[in-house]
């Protein structure tokens, strides 16, 4: 009954509209406490609402034209359930002033403003269907996030010039390393570890640094990561610490300042520990893990450790050669902006929303961003879905980052 | 001319007369401290960073920018950060002479500032650090010198993500060609 151009118009809008329901799961219901407010009911929506487009994409498959219009109706109904969830969470964040649930109202109402779209478009039997939405979904959060750091808003509270422990090097049992402790090992409770390298880890955004802390799962923070990536993979974790101001001055600054700031004790820790690995000869591997916005920090530090080695009399060439031997894992964080040299692999949760919203901050600086830019490879590009309900779930290091790279790489033996 | 046109006037000179006079004023530590307070506020970042001294100096960091006060040269140094430990580059002088042609022929390049080499309170290393840095001995509007101090920002960020590098890359290269 209907031509190719309808089908792959249909698959595209219910591929867009799985997108935007994500969103809307996740980044969309960041809620954040907005989720607490509506609570059990949100939750058995947003179930109604996810069924709602597994069955579009099922009766797409069927390529009916009762398959569109029951698309529309969807939609319809998805968008009320959309204005009824974003009142809800415009009157909380009106009323707690919590700017994450603003971002979150704006953006459910662009996903759903695009929902509808694809979907009107379907019905009508339009040829083609922009494939660009999840993207522009993407970038209309993080232009919702940029927005918060408007002064207008006076939602962020003033960020604190000094933050303690900011740029310390972690090392076992969540104290300062000093040359003569090891980093956090893999837990081998009956046998030896069987170390495999040394991973440097950079933390994200509102990051705890429970000091001292023996047992590193009594809270969550850097150490817990340390100890979840020493486990996944054998490795000796160090860390770097990037002190936090509480979530919303962090996503302020990691957002804010993209493009005008290389300055925090995190850039010069990291940055030192690998101009003093690549500038040996011959120049020492050195591998980094970095998560949200410790992958900017990373960012900063590389370009700061290219400027070292230019400085010391490598030729640019040469510095980008001597920096082959640093190998950066970046989860949740930006996907472009990495400086060339080193070799990068990116995991990126299609459900976080932290990524889009780093990238749609980086387009507003594009010489600042792409002026040394590596080209990463496809194949070293990782992307995977992991909706949570919770709305920094898809985010977080410790239940989505470290389990995908286990997921990938499987779990290896580290103990004897 | 009616009576109410002079009267416009008249208030519309004297205003203009007054902010004139406020900005060119001479930079007195008082003057110099509301105007880092106030950047820092513009900027949403508070001034816990900033140490003021009986004398009337004043240093430290806010929203990204360092200041320095000496009130008895009466001058305010605004600095942007480009690479830290750079005594390497003091030890060569190819280097720092080709940064200084280029902040002398080509300020747009700099945004009018000057490259410097200096150890600041607030630098996290025992190294100096390689500064981009602007003088104020007089005060201007504040839209104008936040403006300023936005582009000095930006710029030093500019050469620490690539300007430096290729400015310094073929003075490195040359070297080694002349080997």
């Amino acid at each position: 009954m209907f031509g190719d151009a309808f089908y792959a118009a249909l698959d595209g809008a219910t591929n867009a509209a799985k997108s935007a329901m994500a969103l809307i799961v996740t980044g969309g219901k960041k809620l954040v406490a907005g989720a607490e407010a509506v609570g059990a009911e949100v939750v058995q929506d947003v179930k109604i609402a996810v069924n709602a487009v597994v069955k579009a994409e099922q009766w797409a498959e069927k390529k009916t034209i009762e398959a569109a219009k029951w698309a529309e109706k969807q939609t319809v109904r998805a968008e009320k359930w959309a204005e009824k969830k974003t009142i809800q969470a415009a009157k909380w964040a009106e009323k707690e002033a919590v700017a994450v649930a603003v971002a979150s109202a704006e953006a459910a109402v662009v996903a759903f403003d695009a929902v509808k779209t694809v979907f009107s478009e379907v019905v009508a039997g339009a040829a083609s269907v922009p494939c660009t939405v999840e993207n522009a979904l993407i970038y209309d959060l993080a232009t919702a996030l940029a927005i918060l750091g408007r002064p207008a808003h006076g939602l962020f509270p003033k960020k604190p010039a000094n933050l303690p422990h900011d740029g310390e090097i972690v090392g076992a049992g969540c104290k300062a390393k000093d040359p003569n402790s090891t980093g956090v090992l893999p837990q081998c409770p009956n046998g030896k570890p069987r170390i495999s390298g040394t991973i440097t880890y950079v933390n994200g955004i509102n990051t705890q640094y429970p000091t001292g802390k023996a047992d590193p799962f009594d809270q969550d923070g850097i150490c817990k990561s340390m100890q979840l990536l020493a486990n996944a993979t054998c490795a000796q974790v160090i860390g770097v610490y990037n002190a936090t101001g509480g979530m919303a001055r962090d996503l302020e600054q990691c957002l804010t300042n993209i493009a005008k700031n290389s300055d925090s004790g995190a850039v010069d820790t990291l940055s030192r520990s690998m101009f003093a690995a690549v500038s040996q000869d011959p120049p020492q591997d050195m591998t980094v893990y970095a998560h949200s916005q410790g992958g900017l920090i990373t960012q900063e530090a590389l370009a700061d450790v290219k400027n070292q080695l230019v400085a010391s009399g490598s030729s640019p060439a040469d510095a980008e050669a001597r920096m082959q031997h640093l190998s950066i894992k970046s989860f949740g964080t930006a996907e472009e902006g990495w400086p060339a040299g080193p070799n990068y692999e990116q995991f990126t949760n299609l459900a976080d929303p932290v990524p889009g919203a780093i990238s749609g901050a980086q387009l507003g600086y594009p010489s600042q961003t792409f002026s040394d830019n590596a080209n990463i490879p496809n194949a070293d590009r990782h992307y995977f879905l992991s909706p949570h309900y919770n709305p920094i779930g898809p985010h977080s290091i410790d239940n989505v980052y470290i389990k995908q790279i286990i997921a990938e790489k499987g779990q290896p033996c580290c103990c004897d | 001319m009616t009576r109410r046109t002079y009267l416009i006037v008249a208030v519309t000179l004297g205003l203009m007369a007054s902010s004139c006079a406020e900005e060119g004023k001479i930079m007195d530590s008082a003057t110099a401290y509301k105007l880092v307070t106030d950047w820092a506020r513009v900027e949403k970042e508070d001034t816990s960073g900033i140490e003021r001294e009986a004398n009337g100096d004043f240093y430290g960091k806010a929203a990204v920018l360092g200041f320095q006060f000496d009130n008895a040269r009466q001058n305010l140094v605004v600095r942007g950060r480009i690479m830290i430990d750079a005594d390497k580059l003091s030890k060569t002088q190819d280097m720092m002479q080709e940064l200084h042609r280029i902040a002398r022929e080509e300020p747009d390049r700099v945004v009018h500032a000057q490259f410097e080499i200096v150890r600041m309170p607030w630098d996290t290393g025992e190294q100096p650090t390689l500064y981009l840095r602007r003088d104020y001995k007089t005060s201007e509007s504040e839209s104008k010198l936040f403006d300023e101090w936005r582009k000095l920002r930006e710029m030093a960020y500019l050469w620490h993500r690539t300007y430096f590098r290729q400015a310094i890359g073929p003075i490195v290269e040359r070297r080694s060609k002349a080997k």
